[in-house]
This record gives C-alpha cells, sequence and structure tokens, in this order.
C-alpha cells in the first residue's frame, strides 16, 4: 500500500523531499533540523507530492470543483435550451488552425432528416466554420446565484452562431451535452461532497462519544453501527428514496437523497474514530491534559482530534466516489434525482434506450465522466492515506 | 461491417438484459408500457352503415385459385396436422366440424398455404392483451379499417323498428374447441349465471343496462337464437357486443357452460367446489370461477377462437395451438388458420423486447414497439430479414394535455384551469411542430383531439387545427386579457390578486417519450409567463390521483374519438377508468347531484349528447358527435399537440416470409389491432 517508498531520493534532490525522512544516513544536519521542526501537515503535504499520480488527479479534482463552482462559465448555453430541429448533433470537432493560423473553429453542420428510416442525418459543412472565442461574453447567468456575470470559457466569433456549437453533440431534444455536463458535474460532485460531509460529521460526533464515553454508550452506538451495516445497501437506498414523496421539488429531492447516503456513510468513519479515541484516551499527553484540568469538550477538540484529522481526510476523500456512484446508479435506475434535475445519473438514464446505443453513442459520455471522477479521488484519496501519517516509517 | 454491427447489438443485449435483471429486481422500471389498454375506447360507429370509408380499408383481392381438387367428397380442406388425426380417426372429418354455414374469412392478397410458427413478444402475466388482441374473438368483430361491425362467430342479427329488441342468429353446428356444440345456452349461461350473479358482477355495465337502471333482458328464442330487449331505443348493443370478447379480463358475453358449470356455485357440488377453491388457494369461489374463465391462464377452458392457449400466461413462452373446431374457412374452403402455431415469448422489458424484434427473432410485433426505435428497425430491415410498417392511430392525439375541471387543492389555480381563455392561451403557446419534430420523427400532425378526417365523426378542418397554430402573442394577449398583467421577478405571471401560482403537469412514462413533450410544452408555457412544473409519475401513482382528483394537467394521448357513445370515451365525464378531466362531476353525476361538483351547462350537453347518440339512427348521431367534438375543441378542456402517427402500437415488424398483413389497418384498443387484421388468413410464404 505504501506508495511512499523513495527510491530515487538522491542527495541533490531539493531539500524538503520527504524522501529525507526515509534515509536519515543522507540528510544534512540543516535537513534535519528541517524535518524536525516541520508541522504535521507540511510532512503530510511533502509526502504526499511525491505521489504524481495523485497530485495530478488532486489537479483534475480541481478542476472539477471550479466546474461546480461556476458550471455556467464552462457551459456554451443553457442546458435546458431545447430545439428538436438540432437533435442528436453528433460530437463536433475542434479544429484549431485556420489557413496556417491559430484561429479555433469548428464547422457547421446541416441535418436532414432520412425520408425512409426518418434519422436526422447531420453533415458537417466544412466551408462554413464557426470560429471560437475564449474568455468572452456570452449569455447571461447568476454566478453562485447572486452575481450577473456573462463571462464564458468558450463561445462563438460571431454571436448569431452561439447555437452552433456542440461540442460535445445534442440529446434527442436537441440539448447541448457539453453545457449539460457542467451542470452535471455540479450536482453529483454536490451530492458526493454534502453526503460526505454529513457522513464525516455524525461519524466525528458519535465515534467520538462512543470512544471517549465508553460502557453503555458504547454499546449502544456499536450496535446500531453493526445494524446500519448489516442492512443490505441497495435495496434499503431504493426503499428510502423510493418513499421520497413524488411532489418534492428536485432541491428538496436532491437534500434527502444527500441525507439518505450520509445515513450508512458515517457507519465505518464512526467505528475508526471510536478506535482512536480508546487508543488515545489512555494516552499521557490525554492524562496530562485532564490533570491539568481541561474539560472533556477541550480535550477531545483541542487534544485528540487534530492527532487524527488527516486521517479523517483522507477516509472522506475516498468516500467521496462511493457517494457519487451511488448516486449515479440509484438515478440510473429512475429512483434518485429526476430531470429537470441533471446529474450524471440523470443524463446516463435518458441515453438509456436502443436509439441511444445504435444511433448516438456519443450520449454516453456522461458515463465517462463518472469514470475520471471516481478514479482521481479514488487516488488522491490513496495519497492522502498513505501521506497522512508522517512518521509511519 | 454487418457481422459487427450484429455483434455490436447481440452485446447491447447482454448489457441491456443484465439491466433490465437490475431495474426488476429493484423497482418499477421507467420503461413499462403495459396495458395500453385500460382505460381506453370502445366501438366505433354505426353497425349496418357504409356512410364513410375509414382508412382505405385493404381491399379484399381475392384470388380463388381452384386449390388442389378434392378428391374426397369433403367440401373443405384442413391442415395437414388435423387430417393425420382424421385418419387416424382422433378428429371427427372438417365437415362435420365446421358449422353448416361456416364464417368465410377474406384473404388481404391471396389463399395460403398450412403451417409454420408465428412468434410474437409479451411482458409478462399484466400483458394479457396481447393474446387478446391477437385472437380478437367475439360474436362480432370490427371489421379491419373500423368502419363497421361484421359477423363472426354468428351469422347475422337484426333490430325491431324502434330498436328496443335485437336478435341475433348463431352459427348452426359451431362447435367448441374440444367438440362441444356452441349455443344458444353459452350466451344465456353468460347472462343468467354470471351477468345477473351479484358475487361474479357486483355492478351491471353501463352497456347491459336501461336508463332506469334495470338490466336488459337477454332470453333464448331456440338453441341458435337469441334476444336483446332494452326498454328504451338502442343502437349501439353490436357495437358493444364487438368488444366483449374477454379483453382486459373481463366475461365475454358467451361462456363455455359445459365447462365452467363445475366452478359455478349454482351447478357444482358445494363441497366439491370449496375443495377446488381451497387448493388453489383462493378464498371465495368467485375468485376461483373468475381465473378459470381465461383461456390464457386456463388451458383446459375450451374457447371458440382460431387458436386455444397450451400454456399459461405466466408461463415463459404462452404457446397457442391451433383449434380443429374454428368456424372460419377461407374463399376456397379451407378451413384457417394457416398458421399452426403462435408462441408469444417472454420478455424482461421492452427494451429486450425491441432488441429481438430488430434482430429479426419476432414475425410479427406491434405491441410494445417503441417509435423512437423506428430508425434502428428500418436500418436493420436487411439484416432482421423483415419489413416495418406503420398503423396510425385512428384519429384524436397521440400526446394531449387535459386540464382539470374540478381540481380544487389550490383556489387561484382552479380558476384558471376553469377559464377557457386560458386554456386558449396555452394551446396557442405550443409549439407543435417542436413536440413533432423531437416525439414523433417528423410524422403525423399538429391537431385537436378529433377523429380523422376520414371519419364521418370530423368536424372538419376548422375544429381539427382551431387554437394549434404556434403563436405567442396571442397567447400573451390572451394571458393579459384575463387579468394575469402582473410578474414576478423572474418574469412569471402573478395571478390577478397578485400572488404566484404555477401549473403542474403529471406525466407518466408510457407508450411513448410523453415526459419529453411534457418538457417542450412547459418549456412553451414558461416562455408565456406561465410558471409550469413537470412531474413525472409512476403508472400507479398517477392513476391513484386521477381518482383522488389531485391532477392538475396530465399528458395522456386521445384515442376514443371514433366511439364516443360506446365503451369509455375520454370526453364523458362519468368514464371510469378515464383522464382527469372533472373527477367531482363524474361524482355528482354517479350520486344524482347528492355529492360533488355540479358539471357546467358545455359538460351537460356533452353528457346529454353521448346518452342522446346511444338512442338514435346513424345519420343522427353523426350530427350529435360533430357537435360533440366542436363543443370539445371550442372549450378546449384537453389541447391536443399532434396525432395521426403510429405512436401507440403503430409500428409494426413483419417478417419477410409473413403474408396477407394488410399495409393499412385501422389502429385502435376497441378494434383490437392487429385482431382486426384477421391473423387467421396470415401465412408464411414457403
Amino acid at each position: 500500500m505504501n506508495t511512499g517508498n523513495p527510491t530515487p531520493a538522491t542527495p541533490s534532490t531539493p531539500l524538503s523531499e520527504p524522501a529525507a525522512l526515509d534515509d536519515a544516513l543522507l540528510i544534512t544536519s540543516q535537513e534535519e533540523e528541517r524535518v524536525s521542526v516541520a508541522s504535521n501537515w507540511t510532512l503530510v503535504w511533502w509526502r504526499f507530492r511525491k505521489n504524481k499520480l495523485a497530485v495530478f488527479s488532486a489537479v483534475l479534482l480541481i478542476f472539477l470543483f471550479t466546474i461546480v463552482l461556476a458550471p455556467d462559465f464552462f457551459s456554451t448555453m443553457d442546458p435546458e435550451t431545447t430545439d428538436a430541429k438540432l437533435a442528436f448533433i453528433p460530437i463536433q470537432r475542434i479544429h484549431w488552425f485556420d489557413e496556417g493560423k491559430l484561429r479555433p473553429w469548428v464547422p457547421a453542420v446541416i441535418g436532414k432528416r432520412d425520408p425512409v428510416t426518418l434519422r436526422m442525418v447531420w453533415t458537417t459543412d466544412d466551408t462554413q466554420k464557426v470560429y471560437l472565442r475564449f474568455f468572452s461574453a456570452g449569455y447571461t447567468y447568476q454566478l453562485f446565484g447572486r452575481f450577473e456575470a456573462n463571462l464564458h470559457l468558450v463561445t462563438a466569433l460571431n454571436p448569431e452562431d452561439a447555437n452552433r456549437i456542440h461540442l460535445l453533440g445534442t440529446d434527442r431534444l436537441g440539448r447541448d451535452q457539453w453545457s449539460r455536463l457542467a451542470y452535471a458535474t455540479r450536482i453529483s460532485m454536490t451530492i458526493g461532497m454534502i453526503s460526505v460531509i454529513l457522513s464525516v460529521v455524525l461519524g466525528l460526533l458519535l465515534g467520538g462519544v462512543s470512544g471517549y464515553l465508553g460502557g453503555l454508550t458504547d454499546m449502544f452506538i456499536q450496535r446500531l453501527i453493526e445494524l446500519l451495516q448489516s442492512l443490505p445497501t441497495i435495496p434499503i437506498w431504493l426503499a428510502l428514496t423510493a418513499a421520497l414523496p413524488r411532489t418534492w421539488s428536485p432541491e428538496r429531492v436532491f437534500f434527502a437523497i444527500s441525507i439518505i447516503l450520509a445515513l450508512r456513510g458515517w457507519t465505518t468513519l464512526g467505528r475508526e474514530v471510536r478506535g482512536r479515541f480508546l487508543s488515545l484516551r489512555e494516552e499521557d499527553f490525554v492524562l496530562a491534559a485532564e490533570l491539568a484540568g481541561a474539560s472533556r469538550w477541550r480535550i477531545i477538540l483541542h487534544h485528540m482530534i487534530p492527532t487524527f484529522t488527516s486521517h479523517i481526510i483522507a477516509t472522506s476523500t475516498l468516500a467521496i466516489p462511493v457517494m457519487i456512484v451511488t448516486e449515479t446508479s440509484l438515478s440510473f435506475l429512475g429512483l434518485g434525482l429526476r430531470p429537470p434535475a441533471i446529474s450524471w445519473g440523470v443524463m446516463l438514464q435518458e441515453a438509456q434506450n436502443i436509439q441511444t446505443l445504435a444511433l448516438a453513442p456519443w450520449l454516453m459520455i456522461p458515463g465517462l465522466a463518472v469514470i475520471i471522477a471516481v478514479l482521481a479521488f479514488n487516488l488522491v484519496g490513496d495519497g492522502l492515506r498513505d501521506a497522512a501519517d508522517p512518521y509511519s516509517h | 461491417m454487418k457481422n459487427h454491427k450484429q455483434a455490436l447489438l447481440r452485446n447491447l443485449v447482454g448489457f441491456l438484459v443484465l439491466f433490465s435483471i437490475l431495474l426488476s429486481a429493484c423497482a418499477p422500471t421507467p420503461t413499462q408500457p403495459a396495458a395500453t389498454q385500460a382505460p381506453q375506447a370502445e366501438p366505433t360507429k354505426a353497425p349496418e352503415q357504409p356512410a364513410a370509408e375509414p382508412t382505405k380499408a385493404p381491399e379484399p383481392t381475392a384470388v380463388p385459385e381452384p386449390t388442389k381438387p378434392p378428391e374426397p367428397v369433403s367440401k373443405y380442406q384442413e391442415a395437414p396436422m388435423l387430417a393425420e388425426l382424421v385418419a387416424k380417426g382422433e378428429l371427427p372429418p372438417v365437415d362435420e366440424r365446421l358449422p353448416e354455414n361456416p364464417l368465410v374469412i377474406p384473404v388481404t392478397e391471396s389463399v395460403g398455404v398450412y403451417g409454420g410458427v408465428l412468434r410474437r413478444g409479451f411482458i409478462g402475466p399484466s400483458d394479457y392483451n396481447n393474446y387478446v388482441r391477437v385472437v380478437y374473438d367475439g360474436l362480432v368483430r370490427y371489421s379491419p379499417d373500423g368502419s363497421q361491425v361484421v359477423p363472426r362467430l354468428i351469422e347475422s342479427w337484426e333490430s325491431s323498428d324502434d330498436f328496443t329488441t335485437w336478435t341475433i342468429h348463431m352459427r348452426k353446428g359451431a362447435k367448441w374447441s374440444d367438440g362441444e356444440p356452441f349455443t344458444a345456452d353459452d350466451i344465456l349461461f353468460w347472462y343468467e349465471d354470471v351477468l345477473l350473479n351479484t358475487d361474479l358482477t357486483p355492478t351491471i355495465p353501463r352497456w347491459m343496462r336501461n336508463p332506469d337502471g334495470s338490466p336488459a333482458v337477454v332470453s333464448k328464442v331456440d338453441d341458435y337464437t337469441v334476444t336483446w330487449t332494452y326498454a328504451s331505443p338502442n343502437t349501439t348493443l353490436m357495437m358493444e357486443l364487438a368488444n366483449q370478447d374477454g379483453g382486459d379480463k373481463s366475461y365475454a358475453v358467451f361462456l363455455p357452460r359445459h365447462y365452467l358449470e363445475q366452478f359455478h356455485i349454482k351447478y357444482a357440488n358445494a363441497d366439491e367446489l370449496n375443495k377446488m377453491v381451497a387448493e388453489a388457494g383462493f378464498q371465495t369461489w368467485g375468485e376461483l370461477f373468475a381465473t378459470r374463465k381465461n383461456p390464457a391462464e386456463n388451458p383446459d377452458r375450451p374457447v371458440m377462437a382460431a387458436w386455444k392457449p397450451e400454456t399459461r400466461v405466466s408461463d415463459e413462452v404462452l404457446i397457442l395451438k391451433r383449434n380443429p373446431y374454428f368456424v372460419g374457412v377461407d374463399e376456397a374452403g379451407n378451413q384457417l388458420p394457416y398458421i399452426d402455431e403462435i408462441q408469444f415469448k417472454f420478455f424482461q422489458d421492452t427494451q429486450a423486447l425491441n432488441l429481438a424484434a430488430i434482430a429479426g427473432e419476432l414475425d410479427m410485433q406491434e405491441r410494445h414497439m417503441i417509435m423512437a426505435n423506428y430508425p434502428v428497425l428500418k436500418e436493420n430491415e436487411l439484416a432482421g430479414k423483415y419489413k416495418v410498417l406503420t398503423w396510425p392511430t385512428f384519429g384524436g392525439s397521440d400526446a394531449i394535455i387535459m386540464f382539470n375541471q374540478t381540481y380544487n387543492k389550490d383556489p387561484i389555480v382552479a380558476e384558471l384551469l376553469q377559464t377557457r381563455d386560458f386554456r386558449v392561451a396555452l394551446s396557442y403557446a405550443i409549439d407543435r411542430e417542436q413536440i413533432k419534430e423531437a416525439v414523433f420523427l417528423g410524422l403525423g400532425e399538429a391537431r385537436q383531439p378529433v377523429p380523422a378526417p376520414w371519419h364521418p365523426y370530423y368536424p372538419g378542418d376548422e375544429y381539427a387545427k382551431k387554437y394549434t397554430e404556434y403563436d405567442p402573442d396571442q397567447a400573451n394577449a390572451l394571458l393579459d386579457s384575463i387579468g394575469l398583467t402582473q410578474r414576478d421577478a423572474e418574469g412569471f405571471r402573478l395571478n390577478k390578486d397578485g400572488k404566484p401560482f404555477s401549473i403542474e403537469i403529471s406525466v407518466v412514462p408510457a407508450f411513448a417519450n410523453w415526459p419529453d413533450v411534457a418538457q417542450l410544452v412547459a418549456a412553451n408555457w414558461q416562455a408565456v409567463g406561465v410558471r409550469t412544473i413537470v412531474q413525472v409519475r409512476e403508472r400507479a401513482a398517477h392513476f391513484e390521483m386521477r381518482d383522488a382528483n389531485e391532477i392538475v394537467t396530465e399528458i395522456w394521448n386521445e384515442d376514443t374519438t371514433g366511439f364516443p357513445f360506446t365503451g369509455a370515451p375520454k370526453f364523458d365525464p362519468r368514464s371510469q377508468p378515464g383522464l382527469a378531466f372533472a373527477p367531482l362531476m363524474r361524482q355528482w353525476l354517479q350520486t344524482g347531484g347528492k355529492e360533488g361538483v355540479e358539471p357546467t351547462p358545455e359538460i351537460k350537453r356533452i353528457v346529454e349528447i353521448i346518452d342522446t347518440g346511444k338512442t338514435v339512427g346513424d345519420e343522427e348521431r353523426v350530427k350529435l358527435a360533430q357537435e360533440l367534438f366542436k363543443l370539445w375543441v371550442d372549450q378546449c378542456y384537453e389541447i391536443g399537440t399532434v396525432g395521426l402517427t403510429p405512436l401507440v402500437q403503430g409500428v409494426v415488424v413483419i417478417n419477410n416470409a409473413l403474408r396477407n398483413v394488410p399495409t393499412t389497418l385501422g389502429n385502435d384498443w376497441p378494434l383490437r389491432t392487429p385482431g382486426n387484421a384477421n391473423p387467421e388468413q396470415f401465412y408464411f410464404a414457403p
């Protein structure tokens, strides 16, 4: 599991390398001092950034979270705009050069319904170029639901072409998949985050109480955890989501699903936290704090929790992809979010038919988004876990 | 290339099967087009009346080729498999099995040859009507085009001059599939022991009642003659009889008395009956009787239809074998059916069924075919060795929006729903071309829910197209005129009193991508400032809300326009099951004004038209129907979007070798499509 085995640690590498930890013989006294005075967090960071894959994934996640913050900035058009005459446009390839100059464009498409098969057939018209512009004004949106903005990543050079850019094609109602994917990213990632945050709060609280107090409370909480863990997850989620009133708005369904996911999500973390508490409460520094007259809460919050914060972060990072996949599966089965909410699962659910599989395979791209996000979270989580305990060697 | 494609499709089958397993394990799948039937209509126009010629009916181009000169004296020919049994002495000769005057079924193209297995798909016990539609077995039937009622198991009928008494003449010598005679007693058994037995029939259906509520009288004149007598004129009886065929697991008007008596309390030994009820796990004898009478649930039950079930609808494959006693012959004297056997293969869901059709594994399938798959079907025609036909629906509109006239949960919304200009404005606001392209593959036409242009009840183009043009300006002007002039911060209209409101569209993902229609309509309505919420609901939940008067507006299809006077038309507030047109007015009408909401004068007139139409002659009835549809369109209780498309069971996949399938056909539930195409005369080219 440990990716932190620093084989290429040569003496000439930048001195702040965590490699120094593992090969004490090569450390100069100056370096030794740097390491010994470095804070826990610094050590974690040194260790983490050695894992190139994890760092790359982290960058990817930061990018995804930028989309979460401002999906409109990334969209080329309103994700709800339908135009049946633009249905099933395939992916448009971006051409970066035009007549030898860097001038990105996408070819215009012309659609015609095949009179025999009634299928919309799109042909590219290379003579008509839709030139692209980056970081410029497009349709107006509400940034953070508050400020009016109109800056977009990509827009058409000619405002009249605004509806002719479909970087990832369109769906059966002529909605732009690129823009829908941006919005879906927001909802799917947020659901994952919210439910994990809820799980962490619940896990810390109940796990901490259980481990610190012990006795009957401990027994009760542990049996509760066992009960929750013994329940088969998929049927329980199905039952709970199916029980959500159908009259609820998409937003309420969204939060309800986050809570449902969190209800079981906290148990693993609760266990781990309890274990930590059990071992830590026997430690000298806890005893010292108690003797110094610190209150129970102060000991928990200021002395005990900080010792395993990094560990909690790593565990929660690993829990997010599980939540994302769960939300996606529930929505895919038609039990999670429902249109008009847009999530990866909703998009995949809409692509779940013969027509899409046979005629419009690009509509399965949201599946790729799920894979990328889940992989990235897992790699970052793994990297964090390995880095979480810098003294482990 | 082809191989590659097929391999891809095969993989997809696996993929979908996997998901369907998951889905079925979990919960209601969103793709359950199940019982198309439930809430639909009944019979068409006048019986013996050629007034209009609906769909260009496939003219029976009879080719009376002198089939192999019959060496023996036999008048009729039979299938080789039956001839063998006759030779062995296990079956009487064909002349003895057929009635004196057999039913001659016209062939669509040519006289056929015997043999073959017809493969179809079905989606489980709830899909019982899949069987009903293929065998379509009644005393009388609708013709292929749906324009008239034609004889089937009976020979002829006539009515008294005042239309109060109807006399039907049965076929002498007709026999059940077990060889027992089919006589007036079998009809009287239904009347006396089923219809008038309160255990089996708690409420007598409307078509069998006189205006005062008392049941009509059915009596036996002789073994082959039965009369129906009503207290007042009834001109729609034969249309009703055309659908008393056991559809929806109901009681057909003719039941095998000799077989079913053993399950009936009046005839059976009480102890034995109780034992049977207990063994079958039922509470009452009525429950036992009800299942024993369904041929596809009980292969022991004798039938009159061309094929007889050998297995059950709950089995993996529902197998139907030819009935050696079937009363029909072709014009050359060959006993029908041509095809030996029909197999209904079970599929987990409609997507899997559609894939099987694409792979050419089904010989004839229109039920559960998804219209959106039409392009895929067409592209695989050569590889799958099939052809795709379309049988557009029988008028009406394939996606309508019904406004609940008695909604009362929110007074603001209720008042708006009851405001005619509001409904008209919302009709103008819809871009039907967009819907046609997105949902109907560009087929069909924008129209209001009225019959097809070739139908005698058609009220004229003026009404079919009324309020269907896309005119947001007109819509805005109308909304302003009823006082919805103030807007909120997001630009949505506020009610006269300044309060916000929203209109909900409830939609079920049955048959078609109706949820897509809902989203398009919602976008159109929002564009004229009416805040609209789309709620996609599961079928059962939606149905419950209909009866509980909780629906604001709903999307469904309007397919009853050819049959406003029989069955349960959707514009009759009393129809149950019906759409959420005016549930509380239904209550008012049912309780004689004690409960519910009194209908408006317009709706009272609708009820009056329907009731009068049942008692008048054809000419008068056409006038009434036209008045009904003019009123219906003017009032806009229900707005049509796109109609005359093959959306509902109208995309037909036909094996290239299958012959005599008509290229045009009336398509509707009362016609039992494809039963009205006479599957008995389908045959496989050798």
